[in-house]
């Protein structure tokens, strides 16, 4: 009961022990499914235009042309052209440096942040565990927005201030994963047991402890990638973004936003690099996920 | 669009200059008494004034019109802001109700007389009115709306702070006559009292304090206003005992309208959806991108009306290099392209600015327009002999100094809309062509708000005036106001031009004015100290059911006391 | 950050012992409760500390105003703007405390009543949208999740689907598509029942996704956990394991993350209030950040603060009716 009404626990629920055998469900998704290599391709895709992106067009992002402006997708524009007469798909390959950059960045100090707290919380004494839980508590109770809002205000706009306030926004809720896994592997039967056998702390820590406390966070992390773009797109709708005219997908979907209904494709296009990014981060993850779930224990 | 800016209200931004007035260029001796028009040769502002209307007005109906941004109080005598001068109109009545050539025509007061010093203003009011609230207005309520604006209890608002300097004090002379007396004359006095930021709202209202009245003002207007539901729409009922129109009304009794729905629909493309359907009758600020499906709508009529004032522009900072050398301004001013950008990012649905102030401000000149037409080869030609040299990435470089140009703008919702950053990007590749490497820096309002104003975090940005008078010029551009904030951002100093704008505020004769507001632009257009973008618009969509609306023009407040609903 | 205060409060409270007497317990969890607000409230202290810009000149009309040296001096003084920092910080908590929430800088009137005209079709939004994003993420679990490959794709693809879309671009879609194109829901409906649907959706769906992510997890691995077998094997039909005991497992991480998206579910909502133009705090809390009413932005923040405490003290008492387990629990730190 009293573990119940604790506010301060609130992890996940105890996994119940040591894993089950590949056996059932799992069994049935370990070959590499279609959707898997699809994602995979698209995330190479995405690396490329990211690290190379004039492979995969010749054209400049930067390149107004008031003369081509607000085209339709066409042979020469597959994606149309912006108010400014840009190419929305030059655009869109190299609005995915800064967009993924951002993903990426925000996910690291996120998680980062949140590893530090959750896992100091979950293996420190209950002293520690308190003071962090409660400033957990109260990082929650703040809408993120306006958390970033405030960075933003404090630091300004940008890049830099854009991974920090989203990682920052999202940390507690990864830190109340970790905390939350890392209470309850600390009290299952296998840690137990391994202590009983009397193998090492740190042994126990890291084979046991560390590697299923972490476990459900490869879903949310690689969530959290799509997610912080996601969010950062929304401080981008905001016009607290990157500074034109550089691309970033948020950005780009701010400045078509007003012209939804006469030039779709400023929306349609990065709109979709977004969703299919995270789907394909997401898909993968999963994947990623039951392979480590199947090797952990 | 923009509250930073928008929020410096404008008239009282007149009074500001005012204050500013030492030089006094009286004595040429005014027309003693004067209701009527002078003849004039200004250029008349686009789309404003009443004009006659076909059909038969229908009584009854409820009007929809969906504006953009919500004000933060009601009574315009705070703060100052665009939204609450279109709103307050609706059940605010003027002293005087200003034409398109800067003439006046009576409202509250029937007639008035100027000094020959042009510091006294006498107006005789209308008998028979009363506030909505049953309190009669007299002339003892004219004293008390000066009053209310200049009480230091009323803080909420700056406005009154202007007032100060050139406004000495009002007489009760009777019960229906009452005098304004001026420290220094200023000529645009009339047409600045024309906006319903001086609406005259009940004395009784108003003494119970800002924060009722700011929910809940009352005036002598066609509309009385019954609910304000924050966030979502203010709700305006009919005046059934309205007998106060402006001369230049149509509609000289009660308004037509059962109620007006004043709804808030920030968002572009659902107000035009709303418009197209039917859910609301009236639009204000079309949305550029749908400008063009608005003009061939055979359903929708479109008002177009451009503001007086100086519009929008980007300031230089004349006090810095590189914008301190005038080579460097007009090579800016060649090579921004802003007609292209304009059109580009506004898809015609605002005209493109080329002169000091905007082609709907009296006295306007087309003479100095145009001075600067998109030529790169001028512009390189400038540079080149501004001792400025383009480098291997075509920046242009002076000792060793590249030619960067530091662009601010505030980046907080609702400051700058996307067709706005598309004018901005626009300008920057232009100008990079000949060879000006321009950042934007996109800045949270409270930082963009204070370094908008210090020179050495700027070297340009965009802003806006709207006045209903040249006289904004002094304002954004004279030694008086070189510190005041948001004022003359443009850091300029000279005192040709500060003597020719007083000169012309200190005459009542319109030939002189038009003399004297036309040097004024050929000055600041010569001298190339800021770049004209486009002026600002009261853009109306309007459903063919709905017949007799019409801008006025002063601050493009919509008229709707003339309007009717067909069937 | 600020914060440093409270966790040592909030940590030397969290060394008693559990005990299982209820009044006790509930006691201890309205302490806590209340420490996190302070705590909140702390932090909403320090950002005011720290935000940029002249507090004086945003009382005196905004960004807009242009108010002489004088009536700064006047303003600074009536609020005791130049007080020691430690006095500004009791007087802030005081108010606080006793309710008294200020006067919003913009619109001269009481933060509270401000509040009050706008929360009402807030929290009918989140409201709303979190049972939908409920309702739309069980059935896709219940219907897909270990059912085969085919099924388990398309629940899991539909849920990334959602889950990586950004809300406002799934608002702006709803809205073309069925406002404008269709002409099913009014575009300006206010806060009227019809309007509700596509702000809600627009919210629901991405949560729903997530949702459905999580407990598709937990629903696939409590799926071959010992008590779904063994509820087999007392003969339990397929269907019965899944909604009676997998399911409710399954449940609770979502359970917990409900919970604490309240906070983003309000953020989600300030941006769809903005596209629907719906009345609510959403427009109210953007608006006064970017105008800097700080009075609005504290009041704003402590109201979600109190929303979240209040929520999660519920998800706890769910937790307990979702998960049978934990009714025997002893306690797990």
């Amino acid at each position: 009961m009293a573990t119940a009404i604790d506010p301060t626990v609130g992890g996940l629920p105890l996994p119940g022990g040591p894993a089950p055998a590949r056996t059932g469900v799992l069994a049935r998704v370990r070959g590499i499914r279609p959707a898997v290599a699809l994602s995979v391709l698209f995330l190479a895709i995405i690396a490329i235009a990211a690290l190379v992106p004039s492979l995969l067009t010749k054209g400049n992002p930067l390149a107004v042309n008031l003369g081509h402006s607000l085209q339709s997708p066409s042979l020469e524009f597959p994606f149309g052209t912006d108010q400014s007469g840009r190419s929305v798909y030059t655009r869109v390959i190299y609005g995915a440096r800064e967009s993924v950059l951002i993903g990426l960045g925000a996910t690291a100090v996120g998680l980062g942040l949140a590893a530090l707290l959750g896992v100091a919380a979950g293996l420190g004494g209950k002293w520690v565990d308190g003071a962090i839980n409660r400033l957990l508590e109260v990082l929650f109770s703040f809408p993120g927005l306006l958390l970033a809002l405030f960075l933003v205000a404090i630091f300004g706009s940008g890049v830099s201030t854009q991974i920090i306030a989203v990682g920052v926004a999202s940390a507690p809720g990864y830190a109340r994963m970790i905390r939350g896994q890392v209470l309850q592997v600390k009290g299952a039967d296998y840690v137990i047991a391994s202590r009983a056998l009397g193998h090492k702390p740190s042994r126990t820590l890291f084979k046991n402890i560390l590697p299923n406390a972490f476990r459900p966070l490869v879903v949310l992390a690689t969530l959290g990638v799509g997610q912080s773009i996601v969010w950062a797109s929304a401080l981008s709708f905001l016009g607290l973004g990157v500074a034109p005219p550089k691309p970033e997908w948020g950005a780009m979907l701010d400045a078509g936003k007003d012209y939804i209904q006469t030039a779709w494709w400023l929306e349609l296009f990065p709109g979709a690099a977004i969703v299919a990014f995270t789907l394909a981060a997401s898909c993968l993850g999963r994947y990623l996920q039951r392979r480590i779930e199947g090797e952990t224990f | 669009m923009k509250p930073s800016l928008k929020s410096r209200l404008t008239a009282l931004a007149v009074f500001a200059a005012l204050a500013a007035l030492t030089a006094v260029v009286s004595a040429c001796g005014g027309s003693s008494s004067t209701a009527a028009p002078a003849n004039t040769t200004s250029v008349v502002g686009v789309g404003a004034g009443a004009k006659k209307v076909e059909g038969t007005p229908v009584k009854g109906g409820t009007l929809v019109y969906g504006t953009d941004r919500e004000p933060t109080c009601l009574d315009p005598h705070n703060l100052g802001d665009m939204p609450q001068t279109y709103v307050a109109r609706q059940y605010l009545d003027s002293l005087v109700s200003m034409q398109p050539d800067g003439t006046v025509v009576p409202w509250l007061a029937e007639k008035w007389n100027i000094s020959k010093d042009g510091l006294q203003y006498t107006f005789y009011l209308k008998k028979g009115v009363n506030f909505t609230d049953g309190t009669p207005f007299d002339a003892e309520a004219v004293k008390a709306n000066f009053e209310q604006t200049l009480d230091p209890e009323t803080q909420s608002s700056t406005n009154l702070v202007y007032l100060l300097p050139i406004y000495k004090g009002v007489d009760v002379l009777d019960k229906y006559t009452v005098r304004i007396n001026l420290k220094r004359p200023y000529s645009p006095f009339l047409d600045v009292l024309a906006q319903a930021f001086f609406g005259m709202e009940s004395p009784k209202a108003m003494a119970r304090g800002i924060k009722e009245n700011c929910v809940s003002p009352v005036g002598t207007g066609p509309f009385i206003l019954k609910k304000w539901k924050k966030g979502q729409e203010i709700d305006l009922v009919r005046n059934p005992n309205y007998n106060s129109p402006p001369a230049d009304a149509n509609n000289q009794g009660p308004a037509y309208l059962d109620a007006i729905t004043w709804r808030f629909i920030p968002d572009p493309s659902v107000r035009w959806q709303a418009l197209q359907s039917g859910e609301a009758q009236a639009i204000f600020n079309i949305p550029p991108e749908d400008f063009a499906a608005a003009q061939s709508d055979p359903n929708i009529e479109v008002q177009q009306f451009v503001h007086a004032g100086i519009g929008h522009y980007i300031v230089l900072d004349n006090s810095e290099p590189p914008f301190d050398d005038l080579k460097v301004r007009q090579a800016f001013n060649y090579a921004a392209n802003t007609a292209a950008a304009v059109e580009s990012a506004y898809q015609g649905a605002y005209p493109v600015a080329t002169s000091a102030i905007s082609s709907g401000t009296p006295f306007y000149t087309a003479k100095y327009a145009n001075l600067y037409p998109h030529n790169l080869a001028k512009a390189e030609k400038l540079l080149d002999e501004a001792g400025w040299k383009k480098n291997a990435n075509g920046v242009r470089e002076k000792d060793g100094k590249q030619l960067t140009v530091k662009f601010i703008y505030g980046s907080s919702p609702g400051e700058t809309p996307p067709a706005e950053l598309t004018l901005y990007q626009n300008v920057q590749a232009a100008a990079k062509e000949a060879g000006f490497e321009v950042t934007l820096v996109p800045q949270p309002l409270a930082q963009h708000n204070e370094q908008a104003n210090i020179p050495k975090d700027y070297d340009a940005e965009p802003t806006y005036w709207n006045c209903p008078t040249p006289m904004c010029m002094y304002i954004v551009a004279s030694t008086e106001t070189y510190d005041s904030p948001f004022a003359n951002m443009s850091r300029i100093k000279n005192p040709q031009l500060d003597q020719t704008l007083l000169a012309a505020a200190a005459t009542t004769d319109r030939k002189k004015q038009a003399a004297l507001y036309g040097k004024a632009q050929q000055i600041i257009a010569e001298n190339a100290y800021w770049v004209p973008m486009y002026p600002e618009q009261t853009l109306l969509g309007i459903s063919k059911k709905l017949k007799g609306v019409w801008i006025e023009p002063s601050e493009g407040e919509p008229i709707l006391s003339d309007a009717w609903l067909e069937g | 950050m600020s914060a440093t205060p409270s966790i040592t409060a909030g940590g030397a409270l969290e060394a008693p012992p559990r005990r299982r007497i209820p009044g006790q317990v509930v006691l201890r969890r309205l302490v806590g409760a209340l420490l996190v607000l302070w705590a909140a409230a702390t932090l909403c202290f320090a950002m005011q500390e720290l935000s940029p810009g002249n507090k004086a000149l945003a009382i005196l009309g905004g960004s807009g105003a242009r108010p002489p040296q004088e009536q700064i001096e006047a303003t600074e003084e009536k609020y005791g703007l130049n007080d020691p920092i430690l006095q500004r910080y009791t007087r802030f908590i005081g108010n606080l405390a006793t309710g008294d929430l200020g006067t919003s800088y913009q619109y001269k009137q009481p933060v509270t009543s401000l509040i009050s005209e706008q929360v009402g079709p807030t929290l009918v939004l989140v409201l709303v949208s979190t049972l939908l994003a409920w309702v739309i993420a069980v059935p896709i679990t219940l219907l897909t999740a270990g059912r085969g490959r085919l099924r388990s794709s398309f629940g899991s693809g539909f849920e990334a689907f959602f889950a990586g879309m950004p809300p406002y671009w799934l608002g702006l879609v709803l809205l073309v598509v069925f406002a404008f194109e269709l002409g099913w829901f009014p575009a300006i409906g206010g806060t009227s029942p019809d309007a509700l649907l596509l702000p809600a959706l627009t919210l629901a769906l991405p949560l729903a996704g997530f949702l459905g992510q999580v407990t598709r997890d937990e629903f696939e691995r409590g799926l071959k956990q010992p008590f779904a077998v063994s509820a087999r094997t007392r003969g339990a039909s397929e269907a019965e394991v899944r909604r009676r005991h997998v399911l409710r497992h399954a449940l609770l991480p979502g359970v917990t993350l409900t919970g604490w998206a309240i906070g983003a579910t309000i953020s989600g909502a300030v941006l769809v209030e903005v596209i629907y133009a719906r009345p609510g705090l959403g427009q109210v809390l953007v608006n006064a950040v970017s105008n800097q009413d700080l009075p609005v932005v504290v009041g704003i923040t402590m109201l979600v603060a109190l929303i979240y405490v209040v929520v999660n003290l519920l998800v706890d008492l769910l937790y307990v009716v979702v998960d049978p387990r934990l009714r025997t629990a002893t306690g797990v730190a």
